[in-house]
């Protein structure tokens, strides 16, 4: 797997758009590959302060991830037969999935510790994961609100703010389709800080 | 000779309901969408998906000579729009712009125009926000325009998802409810009125299908309308104080904006109309006005 595909995996796995089988190996591999690490770090980092909210992510995660897998990988596991082996590395993946998934979803509240948190991703504890655990709750966590700062913004060109604008009321008012003309005048509206949106025609006439 | 009769009846009917519905349904769809806009009250959220976004939109609708619409954001930055025959004001934290009534009146559906520029199709049902919905696709017959599908209730006429739909049938941006409470009382008041004759005078070429619908002059400037029956072309032609020569273009979600200056006449072209089709009429219209 290249690295331009593990950066588009992990990109998913913010997203929640990431399947089941792929999150729980790429949770493995964050856990191991500091590099990979250091990334979902600085786009947590970088997404948070995009959306002006607390990081979401604790920054070191990954290190917390990489304990609760070892904490999970016991060593009598290695002189085991090969099957234990595989049980026990599903598991630590299993757990540091769950870890990583829980942080990100499960949105927790303040005071509580992470760490305590993926420690007690055991085995035990872990044992019914589900496609429904690892996907977002959309009720909660609205996809507007997850996908409005990692997709490119729409274009806008300050002078020509209002003539979006007056569009799209004409159109609402004068087209066949109605209120539905109205909907992209308050959706997308101008980034241009301050001021009211420029008339069209009136600036430099 | 009897009951050879009756099964010919049922087959008949049988092919009746199996084959496409006509285009005749598809376009009684389309004026009943026009006509529930002017005559029914409804509320509920939208959904819009533009720029591989999504984002959740309230919308209060009354019709007639006191309705309003109010059409506030759920999701993304906090912004609101009331209009009503007095302003149209658009709110967001710490801004408020006022402008002044867009005043067009909504042209009469042209069925004939619609028909030359999109074959219509009624295709399907859905069921969208507990609605059951007829899908019409109007598939463009040509590249000036983008195909449109069209999700209308056959009980009250009520456009409940809209999407625009690319040359490679791609969607480029779809509006939906996801709830919807109509009021069943119809507002007879409020037919669709046809808007009066416009003179074109400019004698400028329009693109394919399109008509100049509509004319307002405003501070010096001139706003022109096309339609082709289903899409809408704002076209603005304007004296600048600056002589150059500049092609702009713009895009915000499915809808393209070309600006064509050459000297101190500015043309600004508008619409949910593929790029090529925005400067082309951009293009032909500065050059128009400067010949």
């Amino acid at each position: 797997m290249n690295d331009e595909s593990v950066r588009e995996q992990l990109s998913s796995l913010m997203d929640g758009e990431l399947a089941p089988d792929s999150a729980r190996f790429l949770s493995k591999r964050l856990g191991n590959d500091p590099e990979l690490a250091a990334t979902w770090e600085r786009w947590h980092v970088l997404r948070d302060s995009l959306r002006q909210q607390g990081t979401l992510a604790p920054v070191d995660l990954c290190a917390r991830v990489r304990e609760a897998i070892a904490d999970e990988s016991p060593a009598p596991v290695v002189s085991a037969s090969s099957g234990r082996v595989w049980r026990g590395l599903a598991g630590g993946a299993i757990a540091a999935g769950v870890a990583v998934v829980a942080l990100l979803f499960g949105q927790p509240r303040p005071g509580i510790e992470v760490s305590s948190e993926a420690s007690e991703a055991t085995l035990a504890h872990v044992a019914p994961v589900t496609t429904t655990d690892l996907t977002p709750n959309w009720r909660l966590s609205p996809v507007a609100d997850r996908q409005s700062y990692v997709l490119a913004p729409p274009q806008v060109g300050s002078e020509f703010d209002g003539y979006f604008v007056e569009h799209g009321l004409a159109s609402g008012s004068a087209g066949a389709l109605g209120v539905v003309s109205y909907v992209p005048v308050v959706a997308m509206p101008a980034t241009r800080e301050g001021g009211d949106v420029a008339r069209p025609g009136n600036s430099t006439r | 000779m009897n009951r050879f009769l009756a099964r010919l009846s049922w087959l008949l009917l049988a092919l009746a309901h199996a084959a496409p519905a006509p285009a005749a349904d598809a376009l009684g769809l389309l004026v009943s969408a026009q006509q529930a806009q002017a005559t029914r009250s409804f509320e509920g959220v939208v959904v819009f998906m533009h720029d591989g976004r999504f984002d959740a939109v309230r919308v209060v609708h009354r019709p007639g000579g006191s309705g309003y619409e109010q059409l506030a954001t759920l999701s993304g930055m906090p912004r609101a729009l009331f209009r009503d025959a007095r302003e149209v004001r658009i709110e967001s934290p710490g801004r408020e712009q006022r402008l002044a009534p867009t005043g067009f009146a909504a042209p009469a559906f042209d069925a004939a125009r619609v028909a030359a520029s999109y074959r219509l199709d009624d295709v399907a049902e859905e069921r969208i926000a507990g609605f059951s919905a007829r899908i019409v696709d109007a598939v463009a017959r040509d590249a000036v325009r983008h195909s449109q599908r069209l999700w209308i209730n056959p009980d009250n006429g009520l456009l409940m998802g809209f999407a625009l739909v690319g040359p490679r049938r791609e969607t480029l941006q779809q509006v939906m409810f996801t709830s919807l409470v109509v009021d069943p009382r119809q507002d007879a008041a409020a037919p669709v009125v046809a808007a009066p004759a416009v003179v074109d005078d400019l004698a400028l070429a329009w693109p394919q299908g399109f008509r100049l619908v509509a004319v307002r002059e405003q501070d010096g400037r001139r706003n022109l309308m096309l339609s082709d029956g289903l899409a809408m072309i704002t076209l603005y032609l304007e004296q600048r104080a600056d002589a150059i020569d500049r092609l702009t273009t713009l895009r915000r979600g499915a809808t393209q904006l070309a600006s064509r200056q050459i000297g101190r006449r500015r043309v600004v072209v508008i619409g949910e109309v593929p790029l090529a089709t925005a400067v082309d009429l951009a293009n032909s219209t500065a050059q128009a006005l400067n010949d």
